[in-house]
């Protein structure tokens, strides 16, 4: 029998264990035999380093975790690293070794030069064949962790990586889970990525990752993720209730039908990675060299000065013009929440979003070398002179955070997320600790808290990473700006004062009338924007009844008015022959399909919720098209009338 | 490679041809020269693959798996002793090989008919090494989690863990917890973790009978010099005295004043994380209602310290329950 070496034929066959890769050996100092060479960034529980293995000189990513800062559980960390551990393919970055130094978990894995999609994305969105090329590879990637029973949860272009040569991998598996039979249930991901069922915590599996991937597709596209322009947590409220997103804009219809094979609400009915792989967009797709144009690309980008104004960041507009947004570079935080509990550790995650600028934190290993380019850091642009050896570095800018937000708590209501009660996400938003800082921001960008943080564009964004740096700084009353005026309006502390009668009139106005109209005008099945256009709006009003009751009043009444002095307004009225809640949801959907053209047809919708008043409107109805008397002289009418019934004292 | 799936082999063959062949990964012919030599090996290695996935399809198939063919396949594995034979060698095979092998084992263990669980109570009844080399897999860190997950199914059931609890290796956790890497460090801990708190009347017994030998072993864990090792220690030593099984065992470690200096010290620690699970330990001293004298007079002697330091302990943290406790905590020295 051979005594000699320990590594013994049989097991060098094997992908790991090879000699003369760069795994640490455990000794009492295993942090000396790695070289940190600088900072690439701030990854989702951790700083990420490049670094030497000072024996084989090879270069690797060294991950540090500062578990003395992390509430979670070590075991969990742990378990994150052994299903890594049992990866051994070529499309998921690879698992050398980890130790602790002092309070600090360090992860060395392999290192990419190309570095991630996100980064490669800021020169620019990718062509469609480069999307072909990165589909197909992470489809070969995620085909093999779902055969190992592997969900990754977080599928995402920061989480994709490239070899100097193209190659495609797969990263950061903070939050990949192992599959066992049954269906899971922890909240986990990055919301703009994540599958409806993944939000409504309704059990998911393996199809979640293919959701993913289809957002992940339109990124790459696009430059951002659908609905980039929300706030994160409004993205958790959206996605399960609009419809999936749609690649818009000038792509091959194959390539959209991969995407929308990937966006299928039901994950019963999504294709597996197998079935993907067999879709003419990908079969089509080149080799992997190609991907080095990305990588190229980039670095001419770097290469640039910087220019003051990005080139893909122009400056503020006055309207958010979807279709055109592939130029817009959001400064998002896209962050991959992770927490313990609802009510848990979020906080904790908040803290790992903060941009590490000036924290140097190399304090545990004296003999490391360590040349962190702390100004092209700042400034997110440029790369030092001196390092013009590594243009590729994956560097993340400071604005850009990506983190992951987990909850792990089986909720007792699975459905609490699509309830559609955002009052209790809003809860937990707040309870989280996130209300604050954003609270704290958007006051300070506007002096005071706008209607919806949504509604205005380039300058919160912006400030959202520098907001996380003034945690602390105020404490907030008002609750968590996300949620529609609806369902945040139960929340409200009841009103102190006795409202005059007048008042309760006015009140009613918009809680009888307009807050009624409003909701039944969101579908289910609309686009995520419409459904939250109209949420801003029940917002404004919900807002506005509280403040100043008799405002809203008249402009409902200005509104109405206004309709009746505008002769292009009433002509069209008088054509379309309904202004009523329901007959506006019908018109809706007949929009879709022709146009602004409005049918005639005087459809009864069953689920009328105006009982009483509803069909004397009919009627009045009916005589404005007899009549082609202005429709706004009727609602009004008709308004009066139902508060007449209701408060036959006000208005007599 | 095709030639892998084209005939279903019988489970006596695949099991005795995996047996047999396993020998043969060590060396070829003696003295051949060595590239030949790999070649054997390399051979050997990929029967050993190939038989394992052989077991593998019939143990989780393709379809329905065939009821005859597992029974039959079950009782090759035990009249070879096959389930220790591959934990013996699993440092020899390939990456795949041990996923497989670590696949093979836990469906086997978790094998039912009826009540019984035949796999089980052959490792009871006759083969006890195989609890044994799993855990010693730790001493190897190629395998170490491979067979970390082996040694987890069989820690689920309780006569397994009670073996492993009694014996002399499980003195061997904390060597393995405090010798090995990161990851390999925490698997074993989890194991630990296991043993002493799935089966929890059982290991209240044990714990009762061998106290001072476990508390003697496991304070060496607490005094650890790895952080990691001791935050862990200690959360599972307050997890341990607070379960009511251990109601006992709870009594006499709070009786003792070594114990309560431990811990007086840890609250001092460096480490916020430390200083938190040591105050889940020291509550339970305060709060005991029948303080012995030793321990009285220790926090007698430190009141006004001690209140001092509760007052500004932790204050950032929003844990209601901790609050309350902490509170609770000055109101009882307060009182002393």
């Amino acid at each position: 029998m051979s005594s000699s070496p320990p590594v013994s034929p049989v097991s060098s066959l094997g992908a790991r264990g090879a000699p003369g890769d760069p795994y640490p050996v455990s000794s009492s100092s295993p942090a000396t035999q790695y070289t940190l060479l600088e900072k690439l960034g701030t990854g989702s529980f951790g700083v990420v380093y490049k670094a030497m293995h000072n024996e084989t000189k090879q270069i690797v990513a060294i991950k540090q975790i500062d578990l003395e800062d992390s509430d979670d559980d070590i075991l969990e960390i742990q378990q994150e690293i052994a299903s890594l551990a049992q990866c051994d393919s070529e499309y998921v970055t690879r698992y050398y070794g980890s130790f602790v130094v002092a309070y600090k978990l360090w992860i060395v894995m392999e290192y990419l030069a190309g570095g991630s999609c996100l980064d490669l994305l800021k020169a620019g969105p990718f062509s469609e064949p480069h999307i072909a090329v990165i589909c197909r590879e992470l489809l070969y990637g995620l085909d093999y962790l779902h055969t190992e029973g592997t969900i990754h949860r977080d599928i995402k272009a920061a989480n994709v990586l490239l070899s100097a040569t193209g190659r495609v991998k797969l990263a950061d598996f903070g939050v990949a889970a192992q599959l066992t039979s049954t269906l899971r249930h922890t909240f986990v991901g990055t919301p703009f990525w994540m599958a409806p069922e993944v939000i409504r915590q309704a059990g998911y599996d393996a199809k979640a990752d293919m959701w993913s991937l289809g957002i992940t597709a339109i990124e790459m596209a696009k430059g951002e993720p659908p609905l980039a322009e929300y706030h994160p947590m409004r993205v958790l409220f959206l996605i399960p209730k609009a419809k999936p997103p749609v690649l818009e804009g000038n792509f091959s219809p194959v390539f959209k039908e991969f995407v929308s094979l990937c966006l299928t609400k039901d994950p019963t009915k999504r294709l597996t990675a197998k079935e993907l792989l067999q879709h003419r967009f990908i079969k089509g797709a080149k080799k992997t060299s190609y991907l080095t144009e990305l990588i190229e690309r980039y670095q001419e980008y770097h290469a640039q000065p910087p220019p003051k104004v990005q080139v893909y960041q122009p400056t503020v507009r006055g309207t958010i013009n979807w279709e055109n947004n592939d130029t817009i570079r959001s400064d998002w935080n896209f962050d991959t929440m992770k927490s313990t509990s609802v009510m848990g550790t979020f906080k904790s995650a908040a803290k790992d979003v903060v941009p590490e600028i000036e924290g140097d934190d190399l304090t545990v290993g004296d003999q490391l070398v360590y040349e962190e380019d702390q100004e092209s850091f700042d400034t997110g642009g440029a790369i030092k002179g001196s390092t013009v050896t590594d243009p590729t570095a994956i560097r993340l800018n400071s604005h850009v955070t990506h983190s992951t937000i987990r909850v792990n708590t089986v909720p007792q209501d699975r459905d609490f997320l699509n309830a559609s009660t955002s009052s209790q996400l809003d809860a937990s938003v707040e309870s989280m600790g996130l209300g604050t800082p954003l609270q704290d921001g958007l006051t300070e960008a506007f002096g005071v808290p706008p209607v919806y943080s949504g509604s205005v564009r380039s300058e919160r964004r912006s400030s959202y990473a520098a907001r996380h740096k003034t945690t602390g700084a105020g404490i907030i009353k008002q609750e968590a700006d996300l949620g529609t005026s609806l369902d945040t309006s139960k929340g409200h502390a009841p009103l102190k004062r006795r409202r005059g009668e007048s008042e309760g009139a006015e009140m009613a106005m918009v809680n009888d009338v307009v807050l009624p109209v409003l909701q039944n005008a969101i579908r289910d099945d609309m686009d995520a924007r419409e459904i939250e256009a109209l949420s801003m709006i029940t917002r404004g009003f919900t807002d506005l009844r509280e403040v100043n009751p008799a405002l809203s009043y008249s402009v409902i009444l200005d509104i109405l008015s206004g309709i009746n002095e505008s002769p292009v307004a009433r002509q069209h009225i008088q054509t379309a022959c309904g202004i009523s809640p329901h007959k506006r949801i019908i018109r809706k959907s007949e929009m879709t399909a022709n146009g602004l053209v409005v049918t005639e047809v005087q459809e009864d919708v069953p689920d009328l919720p105006m009982d009483s008043s509803a069909s004397a409107f009919e009627k009045t109805d009916d005589a404005t098209q007899a009549q082609k008397s202005p429709i706004a002289e009727l609602l009004y009418t008709r308004w009066l009338e139902g508060l007449r019934i209701k408060w036959p004292s006000i208005l007599s | 490679m095709n030639f892998f799936k084209t005939k279903p082999r019988a489970p006596p063959d695949l099991v005795r041809g995996l047996r047999d062949v396993i020998p043969k990964l060590d060396a070829g012919p003696s003295g051949a020269e060595s590239r030949r030599k790999i070649w054997f090996c390399y051979q050997a290695s990929e029967e050993v693959s190939r038989n394992l996935q052989g077991i593998k399809g019939i143990l989780y198939g393709d379809g329905e798996p065939i009821p005859e063919l597992i029974a039959q396949l079950a009782q090759e594995t035990y009249s070879t002793d096959l389930l220790l034979i591959l934990l013996q060698n699993m440092h020899k095979f390939d990456f795949e090989s041990r996923k497989d092998v670590v696949q093979i084992f836990n469906n086997l263990l978790r094998r039912q008919i009826g009540n019984r669980l035949p796999t089980v109570e052959y490792i009871c009844a006759r083969r006890e090494d195989v609890i044994f080399s799993a855990l010693a897999g730790y001493g190897n860190e190629e395998i170490a989690l491979n067979t970390g997950m082996i040694l987890r199914e069989m820690l689920k059931h309780e006569q397994l863990a009670k073996i492993l609890l009694y014996s002399d290796q499980f003195y061997m956790f904390p060597h393995y917890i405090e010798t090995t890497s990161f990851g390999v460090s925490c698997d074993s801990f989890a194991n630990l973790k296991d043993t002493l708190t799935r089966h929890k009347s059982m290991v209240a017994e044990y714990l009762d009978k061998n106290y001072d030998r476990f508390f003697n072993s496991y304070t060496t864990l607490i005094l650890s010099n790895n952080y990691v090792t001791k935050r862990q220690s200690l959360k599972l030593l307050g997890e341990i005295l607070l379960d009511r099984a251990n109601f006992n065992v709870m009594t006499r470690y709070i009786a003792q004043d070594a114990n309560l200096k431990m811990m007086m010290n840890m609250l001092r620690d460096k480490s916020k994380n430390i200083q938190f699970e040591a105050f889940h330990v020291f509550k339970v001293f305060v709060a005991n209602p029948k303080k012995p004298p030793q321990i009285e007079a220790i926090l007698r002697r430190n009141k006004e310290k001690l209140l001092v330091f509760l007052k500004n302990f932790h204050n950032d943290k929003e844990d209601e329950q901790f609050s309350d406790e902490k509170q609770f905590l000055i109101v009882q020295v307060q009182n002393l």
